[in-house]
């Protein structure tokens, strides 16, 4: 049954942060950023954080840095240079992949802590899209930074690896909170931006409970006017969310997921390890 | 002994058409083949010979002049050769994965070739999905995940290690830009900033510059085993691919073997194939577009790593597949039988084909499937037809027919690389053996300069078809010409020709070749002749061509061609040209010559005059002084000096001094039929005796006075008889012809009519004797033992007057020698 109706509530995009760095991830995140942006009419603002941390430790005497081809000493003036030559790279690649699209974009360099100045700049952004793994040597699933920004980001994150783009069919899990309705609202829209249909997973032990929650989002979705066109389709999985999860994501590889953090009872560590353990795009709604 | 003027039914060989047994050419078949009807036996055989002989140097040259049907026959020989020979292979060009500008060559039986290009393309284009297949596999995925999973976990825990002792020595790992650096830790965890350093204890200080030396060399160890790594897990990506990609792709290669194989060059081309796809997976799946966006090392392994899917299905002319594909030289699929092919442009290039370039980016580039075909490569195994004179005069043709012939291979050498007027990228392919019979068609002029100038000619054509321009004429070949006419009929559309066409044709034919005893051959000029009478035919509403049709055809083709002779007869009318038809003149005779215009040619009077002084013996011929005769013609003034000395000055010297020339020549004159002409002259100006101007003379003259054959005898009767006919017919004008030429006669209908009505006479003439009496009226004489003839004859008078001329000179000897000795 797919009802040509449009539920929840449309979440209007005007500006995407995307925390660059030179990582095969940033730049899957760049793009996918561009590719939302072009189909919203939003603005992205690249965002590059020299890290403060490194220029103190420039200061010692005995700093040194070590590279696959290199040991030299390291001193602030080549970092300070290398900080500008990656900042005008990750420039001309934001012009390139957005420039392209005509997409209206900025780019900003500043200094600080990288986290702190990140998390700073989520306050004015309406999503983030950052890429889950940074230039790390320790490697796990998730880099530091994704992981603090799942914890104190504000807004929507959108977490997504190398390789990946938004494509159809855009899921969401509906639980009947009203976090899930603005998921649900954008799960909408990027399914619109991708072309695509919208597939909801409702979390239910019974039929009856999953119906009722069924019903809600296809009334909801006929009072809402200007929803010709789509299509909904719905799933039902386990209440035991995380698990459910993953079994779905693995199989539907590479569709991305709108996630209200409610669904996973707001735990970061729950939401880490889901991103950890599938490779979709994952789009937090707070 | 005056000569005895020819009849009508003498001077014009007709055809008798009693002897035909049909009404029209309706009633009679065509021929199966010309050569029947050509009557070319020493050709035929000749042909039959040379491509019945398959050894090295017997190729084959056909030497006639144009017309003679040396094509037609030429090619009814070789396909009916052909057609009971073996159908040849099939030949294809494919990569030397090796050396790819020595591209190989695989022989097929005939019409495999094409097939196995086939099966090439769809093995190949069927490889490309079934690898993309296999790639995208979730076994290939988990397999290449596992491999990547296992660098990344080595490297983790190596940094994990690095990072953990770091701990605990109380330090901090910082990524840089390049790399990894230590810092000091404070004891809530951040990195100590370096004022608070600077304020610990010396030896504290110390301590933690000792920790961070000893990390930075564990990282920098762990840092140098990174490249080791990264080649490694390289290696093992690679395995894995090839691994995955040969169980894809060699079921698909294995049928081919099995369809195929031929334990030699087929065999180890498909090995090639497939060692070559494993060798170049990332090319093939991609369709050659990888490196385009630069990168260097790392991106390759990351392009590995992301797995060979990127690349999309493409037909066999991108770079990728465009290795493999099959150039199909020769295709013999369709032919039964040997081939028989016609280069009509023997060019170089069309001959030992050629190697192709295409424009890229700028530059010129080739590869195998731009290698042609030529000739040679489509008539190997058969049989090869050039015009000699074509091949001769395309730059580099002929050398490189002879060369692919003397090493029985067909070698692609491009001119412009012989000549290094070229230096952009080329390739050599492997040469093809070579195995076929060339047969040559030029005229005799050709074939003899070649003989003569080139030693390697004789060598490779050893058998030479002579195509003769004539036939006889005899009763069972008159019945096989008309054949000949109906199958032209049937060729050409013509409308059917009666008996007495048939007959004109083949008095026509005669003509052509000037002998009433012969016909043409040459089939071009009769053909033409056919068209034209089928057109007048038409012209007059007739439902057959007619003996009227072809004789209209015949007068209409001289009348398009004879402005030049109307001209000539016109001025010689008007008195422009000095010539005169009656009367009677001292030294000076009506000689006749041919002018040659190529499709025309025609006979005129030129008047001959002979003027004689007292000398030493000299025949001066005007034309040689002037260097408007040719070495002929001087020859023949020359025999007259022998003829005179002999005849007339056995027992004294020659006194003669005797000047001759062709009155108002002034285009030069060549040949030795006025020689006899010139005689008379010079007989009639030593005696004193007249000739008769009504009579023309044609013929050469031997130094025992004997008159001998001359050519276009036919068109120099006419051309008197025309001049004569303007200027008005006395009844007693005629031309005295060579006796020997008395079979060639073949003259035209109101020539033969005069001489019906005696209006116009003929004289066939043995000796100068004969033609003298003729010409003067007055008998020539005969010698007695002593050498002395009766005084009234023209011998009489000439040996009296030079016994005169003698007896002046030794006169005139006596008086200088005596003034001589006065004087002294």
């Amino acid at each position: 049954m797919n009802p040509e109706v449009r539920p929840g509530k449309p979440v209007r995009l005007r500006r995407i942060l995307v925390p660059l760095d030179e990582s095969e991830h940033s730049r899957a995140a760049l793009e996918a950023a561009a590719q939302l942006a072009s189909a919203l009419g939003a603005e992205i603002s690249g965002l590059y954080v020299e890290d403060a941390d490194l220029l103190e430790v420039c200061r010692y005497p005995f700093a040194r840095e070590i590279g696959v081809y290199r040991s030299r000493r390291l001193s602030r003036d080549d970092v300070e240079r290398d900080f500008r030559t990656q900042a005008e790279r990750l420039r001309q690649m934001m012009a390139l992949t957005a420039g392209g699209s005509e997409i209206s974009w900025n780019f900003t360099v500043r200094r600080g802590r990288v986290i702190s100045e990140i998390l700073k700049q989520t306050a004015s952004a309406d999503l983030t899209v950052i890429g889950r793994l940074g230039r790390s040597l320790l490697q796990s699933s998730t880099g530091s930074t994704v992981r603090r920004l799942v914890k104190e980001g504000r807004g929507m994150t959108l977490v997504l690896g190398r390789g990946l783009r938004m494509v159809s069919p855009v899921l969401t899990v509906y639980t009947g909170s009203e976090l899930s309705v603005r998921a649900l609202g954008a799960a909408v829209d990027l399914a619109i931006a991708v072309g695509g249909e919208t597939e909801i997973l409702i979390p239910a032990d019974t039929e009856s409970a999953y119906q009722k929650l069924r019903d809600q989002v296809l009334s909801a979705a006929a009072e809402t006017p200007g929803s010709e066109g789509l299509h909904l389709r719905f799933r039902r999985i386990r209440t035991d969310t995380a698990a459910g999860l993953v079994t779905v994501m693995q199989a539907e590889y590479r569709r991305p997921l709108v996630l209200p953090v409610d669904a996973l009872d707001s735990d970061p560590r729950a939401i880490i390890r889901l991103i950890n353990r599938v490779h979709n795009p994952i789009l937090l709604v707070r | 002994m005056t000569a005895q003027r020819l009849n009508a039914e003498q001077v014009h060989h007709c055809c008798d058409l009693e002897k035909f047994s049909f009404q029209t050419t309706a009633d009679i078949d065509a021929l199966e083949e010309l050569s029947e009807a050509l009557a070319q036996p020493r050709a035929v055989e000749s042909l039959k010979f040379g491509t019945g002989l398959q050894r090295y140097g017997f190729n084959i040259f056909a030497l006639g002049p144009a017309g003679t049907g040396r094509h037609s026959m030429v090619r009814q020989t070789l396909d009916k050769r052909a057609k009971q020979a073996p159908t040849p292979s099939d030949w294809c060009y494919v990569n030397n994965f090796e050396e790819t500008s020595r591209p190989k060559i695989l022989e097929f039986p005939a019409g495999q070739g094409g097939t196995f290009a086939d099966d090439m393309k769809a093995t190949i284009l069927e490889a490309r999905n079934a690898l993309k297949a296999s790639f995208e596999s979730e076994e290939y995925q988990n397999r290449l995940q596992a491999v990547q999973q296992e660098f990344k976990d080595q490297q983790q825990k190596a940094f994990e290690d690095v990072n953990n002792k770091a701990k605990e020595k109380g330090l901090s790992l910082v990524r840089t830009p390049n790399g990894i650096a230590f810092a000091p830790l404070k004891d809530d965890g951040e990195v100590m900033p370096p004022d608070e350093y600077q304020q610990l204890p010396e030896d504290q200080r110390r301590e933690i510059e000792k920790k961070i030396e000893e990390v930075q060399e564990d990282s920098q160890k762990v840092f140098q085993k990174i490249p080791r790594w990264q080649k490694e897990i390289r290696q093992k990506i690679q395995d894995l691919n090839n691994e995955v990609a040969r169980y894809a792709i060699s079921p698909l290669i294995d049928e081919l073997r099995k369809k195929y194989a031929d334990g030699g060059k087929i065999s180890a081309h498909l090995d090639a194939v497939e060692n070559d796809i494993l060798e170049n997976l990332q090319m093939f799946m991609t369709g050659g577009q990888q490196g385009q966006g630069g990168g260097g090392a790392m991106a390759q392994l990351q392009q590995q790593q992301q797995g060979y899917l990127s690349g999309e299905d493409t037909d066999m002319d991108s770079p990728a597949t465009r290795r493999y594909k099959v150039n199909l030289l020769v295709d013999n699929s369709r032919q039964e039988g040997a081939p028989v092919v016609y280069e009509d442009n023997p060019t170089y290039a069309n001959l030992v084909g050629k190697v192709e370039h295409m424009s890229q980016m700028g530059t010129l580039i080739t590869d195998f499937n731009l290698i042609k075909s030529g000739a040679l490569h489509r008539a190997n195994g058969g049989f090869l037809i050039i015009d000699a004179r074509k091949a001769l005069t395309q730059p580099g043709a002929w050398e490189g027919l002879k060369r692919a012939l003397r090493s029985g291979q067909i070698r692609i050498e491009s001119l412009a690389e012989m000549f290094s007027l070229m230096s952009t990228m080329t390739l050599e392919p492997e040469p093809i053996s070579l195995n076929v019979k060339v047969v040559m068609i030029g005229s005799p002029y050709v074939y003899y300069v070649l003989q003569q100038y080139d030693p390697e000619f004789a060598e490779l054509f050893k058998v030479a078809a002579d195509f003769d321009v004539q036939m006889d004429r005899d009763g069972g070949n008159q019945d096989m010409y008309a054949k000949l006419l109906k199958t032209i009929i049937r060729r050409e559309a013509l409308r059917h020709f009666d008996r007495a066409a048939v007959g004109k044709m083949i008095e026509q034919s005669s003509r052509m070749v000037g002998d009433g005893e012969k016909m043409s051959t040459r089939i071009q000029e009769i053909s033409d002749l056919m068209v034209e009478s089928d057109y007048w035919a038409g012209q007059n509403g007739n439902q057959h061509v007619s003996a009227r049709d072809v004789e209209k055809a015949v007068a209409f083709r001289t009348y398009r061609s004879d402005r030049m002779r109307q001209r000539i007869h016109e001025e010689i009318e008007r008195g422009t040209l000095m010539i005169d038809t009656d009367g009677k003149s001292t030294g000076q005779v009506n000689g006749l010559s041919i002018l040659n215009l190529g499709d025309f040619m025609f006979g005129r009077p030129n008047r001959i005059t002979a003027r004689i002084q007292t000398g030493k013996g000299e025949v001066i011929d005007i034309e040689r002084e002037a260097k408007l005769s040719g070495p002929l013609h001087s020859k023949g003034v020359l025999i007259l000096s022998g003829f005179l000395g002999a005849r007339y000055a056995v027992d004294r010297p020659l006194s003669l001094k005797a000047s001759l020339v062709f009155e108002q020549s002034y285009g030069g004159i060549e040949g030795d039929s006025a020689s006899s002409a010139e005689l008379y002259a010079l007989l009639s100006a030593i005696s004193g005796a007249p000739v008769n101007q009504g009579l023309a003379v044609t013929g050469s003259v031997n130094q025992f006075g004997e008159i001998q054959a001359i050519g276009g005898v036919n068109e120099k009767i006419e051309g008197f008889f025309d001049v004569c006919t303007r200027k008005g017919l006395t009844g007693t004008q005629g031309v005295l012809i060579p006796a020997a030429n008395v079979k060639h006669l073949m003259l035209r209908k109101d020539v033969v009519q005069a001489v019906a009505d005696e209006k116009f006479h003929i004289y066939p003439i043995g000796t100068v004797d004969e033609g003298i009496e003729l010409l003067t009226g007055i008998s020539a004489g005969q010698a007695d033992e002593n050498h002395r003839y009766p005084e009234d004859t023209i011998n009489g008078m000439v040996r009296k007057t030079l016994a005169k001329m003698a007896e002046h000179m030794r006169e005139f000897s006596r008086e200088t020698e005596q003034g001589g000795q006065h004087e002294s």
